[in-house]
């Protein structure tokens, strides 16, 4: 009877050791919380940006930097020059302080105030210039200005389209003619 | 032809005051603006809430809060379209109109070319003491040609002109009513009327009521199928074929 008692005994310990065992080695492990991984970026200095319909350059911009992310493949940059390439022949030439382009909708943003000028004296100012590659059309926000020989055009917004012959002024719109 | 000279003491009612009433027809085309105008300012300037302009084909699109100047002429309205090539457009939309002296409000103003302009709905023109209103104007001003299909009324302080159906020539000196025509001074104590009436400023003031003309001034009355009455310092009338003259009191009854 008393080896039975110890026999008894010894199993009840050892069942508790290995219920302490178990419940010890199979803690869970806290649970990790979801980390984004970093976006690459990607940076670039004196790098040029360009647009081309079939073979001919539309528009090509010079930075001084940018950054490309490689996930949303926007591209946002400083200090600019572009060169948009009118069908009729003239190039307009813009500078601005900021800007940005997405290589998924081919769309320019400028920003900063933006100042442009074609190669027949036609300027445009303003403190914001959208390139919007769908209805190849320039859209100027924000005092917007354009001058031509004899013309001054101005307003809250400006959309000019078909190498700025064909201008939509919203929004304080004024014009003059020499 | 029966003639009766001197029937009325015109002489106060003098050329250049009954000139100035018939010539009120002209300021119309004229306030109606400078736009079709020749101006040695050319400068032009609009502003509106939103303007699309084309400068290939000059086509011009402007809306709300409309001010259109040109030289200096300007005009306000709602809307306006405009050709900067042709010339040809309009504004609508309560039209205040100014040139110089001249004022002009009406619904719409229609530049039809360079040289023809249309003004219609509740026209008013004014020029300092002259105005006119009316339905319609049309001026063509290589022609200096006003007409004023559906008529209207001419008033100065000296007195008014109504008509039908009314036309001047500037150059001339040279204006027409025709249907009811009827001139009054009541300054003058003066009245005349006819089917027509033609005034020719530079034939010593000539003026002639045709069909059932008539003239009263104070108590004179003279009838006739035609009656002339020269504008001049003098004062003359003449009639023809039949002239009838009559207290004024009988002519009423």
């Amino acid at each position: 009877m008393e080896n039975k008692t110890k026999y008894i005994i010894g199993a009840v310990v050892v069942i508790f050791a290995a219920v302490i065992a178990w419940t010890v080695l199979t803690v869970p492990e806290p649970q990790k919380e979801d980390v984004v991984p970093e976006t690459p970026k990607m940076e670039y200095e004196q790098n040029t940006i360009s647009e081309k319909k079939g073979n001919k350059v539309i528009w090509e911009i010079t930075t001084e930097s940018s950054e490309i992310d490689a996930k949303t493949q926007e591209t946002t940059f400083k200090n600019a020059t572009g060169k948009f390439y009118e069908e009729n022949g003239n190039v307009l030439t813009v500078t601005a302080p900021a800007g940005k382009y997405s290589a998924e909708t081919k769309n320019v943003v400028l920003t900063g105030g933006v100042d442009a000028k074609t190669t027949d004296n036609m300027t445009l100012k303003a403190d914001k210039v959208e390139w919007i590659a769908k209805d190849e059309s320039l859209i100027a926000t924000g005092s917007a200005v354009v001058t031509k020989p004899n013309m001054t055009a101005s307003g809250d917004q400006i959309i000019a389209k078909d190498d700025f012959t064909d201008l939509s002024i919203k929004g304080n719109a004024h014009v003059t003619r020499k | 032809m029966k003639r009766v000279r001197e029937m009325f003491s015109l002489s106060s009612l003098n050329k250049k005051k009954i000139a100035s009433l018939i010539s009120c027809a002209m300021l119309v085309g004229t306030a109606a603006i400078g736009f079709a105008a020749n101006d040695a300012d050319n400068s032009s300037e609009l502003r509106a809430d939103e303007v699309t302009y084309n400068t290939k084909t000059g086509d011009m699109t402007a809306t709300g809060n409309v001010f259109l100047r040109k030289g200096k002429s300007t005009a306000t309205g709602a809307r306006a379209v405009y050709n900067t090539k042709t010339s040809i457009g309009m504004i609508t939309g309560g039209v205040v109109a100014d040139s110089e002296k001249m004022h002009l409000t009406c619904d719409e103003v229609h530049m039809l070319s360079q040289t023809e302009l249309f003004a219609q709905g509740n026209v008013h023109a004014t020029k300092e003491d002259q105005s006119f209103v009316g339905p319609v104007v049309t001026y063509y001003s290589d022609q200096e040609y006003v007409r004023m299909d559906q008529g209207g009324t001419i008033t100065t302080k000296d007195g008014s002109f109504t008509a039908d159906y009314m036309e001047g020539w500037t150059r001339d000196e040279h204006a027409k009513g025709v249907g009811n025509a009827y001139i009054v001074s009541p300054p003058k104590n003066f009245e005349g009327g006819g089917d027509e009436a033609e005034y020719f400023g530079k034939e010593n003031g000539k003026l002639v009521l045709t069909g059932n003309a008539w003239g009263i001034q104070d108590n004179n009355m003279l009838r006739s199928a035609r009656l002339t009455v020269f504008l001049n310092e003098q004062g003359t009338a003449e009639a023809a074929p039949s002239t009838e003259a009559a207290p004024a009191s009988e002519a009423a009854e």
